[in-house]
């Protein structure tokens, strides 16, 4: 039984890490553009380049975006969890910041010829 | 005898509710969506093992539809539905096997509550973008899990007393 025990310790925690590199070896850095949607509907699509704030306010709630050549940041939400918030600045492509609550994505997306 | 079971599940009912309370006004450990400690699952295991399956289905759903009354968020109870029965799902079909490794079922468990949680964030947000969180929430999972489950095996060892 001990010894059951130590092969699931060693199985669990192979998955954890699989799970972590993926995680920190996903995406790439070089996205061109941001794609804000909600509800499965493109809303914008803006150049990284430029520095601007974009309000989001609709039925579900409201969320204030800022886009910069950095990356992008959800700076301001009225959503109970404020999750959106917390994730911080996204650098990479393929990793969407999502406000569940109000069922906004917002993600770096390539070109026009990736992705 | 049926009134001492209907009296400890309702003592169990409140505790799971007292715990998935507290749970919500604590801060998010990660900032990721969907990851929590899962409090709450202490006791939903801790049924499974006393009074089986059905009671601690029961407890769960009881749980999860006065929590999102209590704590008043509409959009929280479809992913909390769909979590708690994939982790429960989970957690019945790996319990006969593995009723002496509590912390694994529990792991397991975490993990079905986190994919249950992502196919319906799929189907909520219609994007497929949300699946890239799957590898760090299944690690996340784990980790909560094994937690949980040696809560849960704490706790049970003091209940035998």
């Amino acid at each position: 039984m001990k010894k059951k025990d130590f092969l699931w310790c060693v199985v669990l925690a192979v998955v954890f890490c699989i799970g972590l590199f993926i995680w920190f070896l996903w995406g790439s850095a070089g996205g061109t553009q941001v794609l804000i949607c909600q509800d499965g509907e493109e809303l914008y699509r803006f150049p990284l380049i430029v520095t601007r704030e974009i309000e989001i306010a609709g039925e579900w709630g409201r969320n204030l975006v800022r886009i910069s050549s950095e990356g992008i940041r959800v700076t301001e939400a009225d959503c109970p969890d404020g999750l959106c918030q917390k994730q911080g600045l996204v650098t990479k492509t393929g990793v969407p910041i999502v406000c569940m609550p109000h069922k906004l994505t917002v993600e770096i997306t390539g070109g026009e010829n990736e992705y | 005898m049926n009134t001492k079971r209907l009296t400890v599940l309702s003592c169990l009912l409140g505790l799971s509710l007292i715990l998935f309370t507290i749970e919500a006004q604590l801060p998010p450990l990660i900032p990721l969506p969907g990851v929590k400690l899962g409090l709450a699952n202490i006791v939903v295991l801790v049924t499974m093992v006393l009074y089986g399956k059905k009671d601690a289905f029961c407890i769960l759903i009881l749980r999860i539809l006065l929590g999102s009354i209590m704590t008043g968020s509409g959009m929280a109870i479809l992913y909390s539905l769909a979590g708690g029965i994939c982790c429960f799902i989970t957690m019945s079909v790996c319990y006969p096997r593995g009723s002496e490794r509590l912390f694994v079922v529990s792991a397991l468990g975490a993990i079905g509550h986190h994919i249950g949680q992502l196919v319906m964030a799929m189907i909520v947000l219609q994007s497929k973008g949300v699946l890239v969180y799957l590898p760090v929430l299944i690690s996340a999972g784990i980790i909560m899990g094994v937690f949980t489950g040696i809560c849960a095996q704490g706790s049970l060892k003091q209940w035998k007393k």
